[in-house]
């Protein structure tokens, strides 16, 4: 398994639609680099949320091992898995996902006090500040607009200091200006907390801000790895 | 614009999805058909259940009447009451002489009663459990009651048998064969012997004496105002020996026994519609991306109201026609089966009959209710736009953030969920707080009508012990059936707790000014037709004639009856014999503050007979060879359970201590024993005293009062109602229940994706679990503090209003406790179960994509 931080061996996730199998992921090998930013694009129905799903534990496969941090998901109890994603992976979704009932500051420190830590103010202030949210820790989540409800779900999916960030679709529902100033904060935020991500997108443009992007097609990786620049990717099959 | 005819397209839609949303449509049947099915039950049981109440107060009184003139009744009284278009029926009834004993029991307490055809066929008929053979009509003819048989020593006697018994009447002692014409017995198990006219005519009794008639009177309302008892009175015009009890019902009375009713009626109506509500209103507003859909493709919002109010109407027919008819079933089949297991008489006063505005109230409420209900999730449905609708969740968020609160994470976002959406909770919590509210008042009004509640008697006693010589006017008649030597094995016996006796002896009392005269007057008001002067003089010459009793109490004894006077007695006094305490004897017109502080004289009567028959040939006493005593009246008792009397003389009856009585005469009669067994209800103890007295050469001589078998006399007269009373508060809990689960499972279902986010960002299972928990524990503290301020003051309210017998206001804890615990379990378990089966749904992501 070497020094990858999440990898996957020959996941599969299979259902029924009627009379017909679905493969949404048919056989995918997938590694991840610690400190790497991967982003994983393809057409809608490629499988792209549903492998993301796979590494958060959130689904569970037909057939095949997710390992994250070396640690096989399939081997751990539910409650065993539920403790371990919230200390060691961030989710942000397309549709943010927001507790609908809790304010912004709530929603951000939910995962800290569901695991009974001391919430680090200095800290989460430190986020608030970089995701210019300090106005509006007050508000509900429904009286925001859809960029500062993504910021939310950033600043909750850091703010437990996890080891790696799963965000699906983040910029999906934003406006290009917005998707990018989202991406920027969400990539220096992962730099200065010194976080894996691994990013779905279909928009060429956000994924092409990642050290590496791999494709997927009728639920199998089709693309090897497109090496970007300066830092060494991780390897894909 | 030309209207379009799409009423058929619109009916054809309600119609298919009657049959598409077959599990969701099925639970609003459901609804509609349990609610409606409650609705006709509760009414109709809860109108058997109040008939079956007035049944109860007509078994106990052994007679169904409104009302008594006590003190003699005049026929002109009789002919006006008769005249009263007010009045359904007036009965006499005649005490035609007391019965002395048989050839089998020499010491008999019983009454040869006559009664007229009124009082006979319509006042008395439904408080009579059986009746054999008919009512004499011949002089030596007899009817008499299987308690009296045995009360005789007859008890293997049957119709037209015949047998000796002497009794007294006004013109003396007679010895007769009466042949038994008729058998009959009350639920209460008097012992009664009936005679005839001709019989009563010939005692050379008078119905207008005071003493020996009574006229009972039964109204033809059940509402019976202040005005119309006032005329009554005034109609009678009764004279000072008589006096006019009111034992019926008045209408302040019933106004708020009617208000008591129409407060459980609404209970139940706001119940069920409180079920019908939150069902429509979860249902429907769990379907609002549906007509959101509707309108997207082209649909208006009268066709949206329309289609909607049209499924409401095939629901509403399918599950209000199911309830009516399994209503009806139980209305027909079950109710009149358990009221025919109470043995009710055919009269026609009591009957299950078809109960035509129970259907009708119970059709418009469950049809208005359906139709209030879907009113606000109609036009939430038709008022939405479609883009709104489409986004729609079904769960209300809160409308502003409120300040961060500290404590408990779950706590805090139980206490959030709990408070989040206002109105739902107020429904969930009232839906649950009226039924434990109803449970609550149910209990309590089945726990006050309680065999055990209502035979609270004097002192409590298991058994009280009669010495029926002392019913003897003369002394040497007496027998010491309750010697030292029986008390002492009655006090060894392991079963009995403890034992007290009342001790008796004769006095007489010497004409004094003051006091004595002020007693004799009032005395003389009501039961002497002589002239006072006349009466005076033969006291003086023959104060014997007009004896009374000192009646020795123990200490504990004293204690009890202490604490039941207005002012308490100087207990050093009494116990040293320096003082007593006055028995009323039921003259009412006697003022205490006359009596009350003033010294009586007596002589001690043994002595006094003695000295009489020494002093034969003066037929005077000398009573200046008496020794005289003096004791103080310090307070006065109105004995209201009579357990002192019996044994009343002329002049006043004085309660001294025991002990006092003791160094005055030595082993004075004893002529009650009151018995407190180790264990209330003891049938084992009992038994054994029973046998003591059967093994008493004095057998014969014994009468008691057992608590036991009042017991059984109640509860027999009592029939099912306590179990039709549980049946109630059931169905009640039921409902009540079933609301919690629908709003339970409506609510977590809303919650889906939102339990589903938290456990994405790392809620465990138990966390979870412990959220619904604490939320559930909410829902249960505020139904029981809902019940335990709202529903126990209208409780409180309804007890009172129906409290006749003044039984003191207690919460039946046990039952109480045992209910609020089941609505915890039941709060804390449902969420639990309807969670496990949304877990069931599938994966995290697939529970949170399902909304998507």
């Amino acid at each position: 398994m070497g020094s990858w931080i999440v990898e996957t061996k020959a996941l599969k996730k299979h259902y029924k639609l009627g009379e017909n199998i679905v493969k949404a992921l048919d056989g995918v090998d997938f590694q991840v680099k610690e400190r790497e930013f991967v982003s994983i694009i393809g057409k809608s129905g490629s499988g792209k949320s549903t492998l993301l799903h796979m590494l958060g534990g959130l689904d569970v496969p037909t057939s095949g091992s997710v390992y994250i941090d070396g640690k096989d998901l399939a081997a751990m109890t539910k409650e065993q898995l539920t403790i371990f994603r919230r200390r060691k992976i961030g989710f942000i979704f397309q549709n943010y996902n927001l507790v609908p009932d809790l304010d912004v500051y709530e929603n951000i420190v939910l995962p800290i006090e569901l695991d009974g830590r001391r919430i680090d103010r200095a800290f989460i202030d430190g986020i608030l500040e970089l995701l210019k949210l300090q106005e509006k820790i007050k508000a509900l989540p429904g009286n925001l607009s859809g960029g500062q409800q993504q910021r939310v779900a950033i600043a909750r999916a850091v703010a437990a200091k996890p080891a790696i960030i799963l965000a699906d679709e983040p910029t999906g529902n934003l406006d290009t200006a917005s998707g990018h100033d989202v991406m920027g904060l969400m990539k220096i935020a992962a730099k200065q907390f010194q976080q894996t991500m691994v990013l779905i997108t279909h928009d060429n443009d956000i994924a092409q801000m990642a050290d590496r992007i791999v494709r997927l097609e009728d639920g199998l990786l089709v693309d090897r790895s497109h090496q970007k620049g300066k830092q060494s990717g991780g390897e894909s099959c | 614009m030309l209207k379009n005819n799409n009423s058929k397209t619109i009916t054809n839609m309600a119609k298919r999805s009657l049959r598409s949303g077959k599990r969701r449509n099925g639970i609003i049947i459901l609804a509609i058909f349990l609610a409606t099915f409650l609705l006709l039950t509760i009414l109709t049981v809860g109108v058997t259940w109040f008939r079956m109440q007035r049944t109860q107060d007509i078994r106990m009184a052994g007679m169904d009447s409104d009302a008594y003139v006590y003190g003699g009744v005049t026929e002109k009284q009789r002919q006006v009451c008769a005249g009263d278009p007010n009045i359904f029926a007036a009965g006499a009834e005649g005490i035609a002489g007391a019965v002395m004993k048989t050839k089998f029991d020499d010491t008999i307490d019983s009454a040869l009663l006559w009664v007229d055809e009124a009082c006979w066929n319509k006042l008395q008929r439904p408080g009579r459990k059986w009746e054999k053979g008919r009512y004499p009509q011949n002089e030596n003819e007899i009817m008499v009651t299987k308690a009296a048989l045995k009360e005789c020593g007859l008890e293997g006697l049957g119709i037209g048998d015949s047998f000796e018994l002497t009794y007294q009447d006004s013109l003396g002692e007679h010895t007769k064969t009466f042949t038994i014409s008729g058998l009959c017995q009350d639920y209460q198990n008097r012992k009664e012997l009936y005679v005839s006219q001709a019989f009563f005519e010939k005692s050379g009794r008078e119905l207008e004496e005071y003493g020996w008639g009574l006229l009972y009177i039964k109204f033809k309302s059940s509402f019976i105002t202040d005005n119309m008892i006032d005329d009554l009175r005034q109609s009678l015009d009764l004279n000072k020996k008589q006096a006019l009890h009111f034992t019926g019902m008045n209408a302040r009375s019933m106004v708020r026994l009617l208000a008591g009713i129409a407060s459980l009626a609404l209970v139940t109506c706001l119940t069920a519609f409180l079920l019908i509500y939150n069902i429509m209103y979860l249902s429907i507003s769990g379907n609002v991306r549906y007509y959101g859909l509707l309108q997207t493709i082209g649909m208006t919002e009268y066709q949206i109201r329309g289609l909607v109010n049209q499924q409401m109407l095939f629901m509403g027919a399918i599950g209000i026609s199911g309830g009516i008819l399994l209503g009806t079933v139980v209305s027909f089949v079950l109710v009149p089966a358990v009221v025919s297991n109470l043995g009710l008489h055919d009269s026609g006063q009591i009957e299950i009959a078809f109960h035509p505005w129970i259907f009708l109230v119970t059709i418009l409420l469950t049809a208005m209710t359906v139709y209030l209900g879907s009113r606000k999730p109609v036009k939430l449905a038709a008022g939405t736009s479609p883009i709104a609708a489409l986004g729609y969740r079904g769960m209300a968020s809160r409308k502003s953030a409120s300040e961060f609160q500290k404590g408990s994470l779950l706590w805090r976002m139980a206490v959030r969920q709990f408070g989040g959406d206002k109105k739902k909770t107020a429904m969930v919590v009232t839906a649950l707080g009226v039924c434990l509210s109803f449970f609550l008042c149910v209990v309590t009004l089945i726990q006050s009508q309680a065999p055990r509640t209502l035979l609270s008697n004097y002192m409590d006693l298991d058994m009280v012990l009669k010495n029926d010589t002392m019913m003897m006017k003369e002394r040497d008649e007496w027998k010491p059936l309750m010697d030292a030597a029986f008390v002492k094995q009655l006090r060894k016996n392991q079963s009995i707790k403890d034992v007290n006796t009342i001790t008796n002896e004769q006095i007489v009392v010497p004409w004094e000014p003051g006091l004595l005269e002020y007693w004799m007057t009032e005395f003389y008001e009501i039961y002497f037709e002589e002239t006072y002067e006349d009466v005076k003089a033969d006291y003086q010459k023959h104060p014997e004639k007009y004896a009374s009793f000192l009646i020795g109490i123990d200490e504990e004894e004293f204690r009890y009856l202490n604490s039941t006077l207005e002012t308490p007695v100087d207990k050093e006094d009494f116990l040293a014999g320096e003082s007593c305490i006055m028995l009323r004897n039921g003259l009412w017109s006697i003022k205490p503050e006359k009596i009350v502080g003033k010294t009586i004289s007596y002589y001690l009567g043994i002595q006094y007979l003695e000295n009489l028959r020494a002093d034969d040939s003066h037929s005077e006493v000398q009573e200046s060879k008496l020794k005289k005593f003096q004791i103080k009246v310090a307070g006065m008792t109105d004995d209201d359970d009579g357990f002192y009397g019996g044994v009343q003389g002329v002049t006043p009856d004085l309660i001294v201590s025991d002990m006092f009585l003791k160094r005055l005469v030595k082993d004075p009669y004893i002529s009650k024993a009151g018995i407190r067994y180790q264990k209330e209800y003891d049938e084992s103890a009992e038994a054994g005293v029973k046998k003591m007295m059967d093994d008493s050469q004095y057998s014969r001589d014994f009468s008691y009062d057992s608590k036991l078998e009042e017991l059984e006399a109640v509860t027999q007269a009592q029939g099912n109602m306590m179990g039709i009373g549980i049946g109630i508060a059931l169905v009640l809990g039921f409902i009540g229940i079933m609301n919690y689960v629908n709003a339970s499972v409506g609510n977590l279902q809303s919650r889906q994706t939102s339990l589903s986010m938290m456990e994405s960002l790392g809620m465990t299972g138990r966390q979870l679990k412990k959220l619904l928990v604490y939320e559930g524990v909410l829902y249960a503290l505020a139904s029981i503090a809902f019940a335990m301020t709202i529903g126990l003051g209208i409780t409180y309210y309804l007890y009172q209003s129906m409290n006749d017998r003044e039984i003191p206001f207690a919460v039946p804890v046990i039952p109480v406790l045992a209910v609020c615990f089941l609505i915890f379990a039941a709060c804390a378990v449902v969420p639990l179960i309807a969670h496990w089966h949304m877990e069931k749904k599938g994966s995290i992501i697939e529970r949170i994509r399902e909304f998507e």
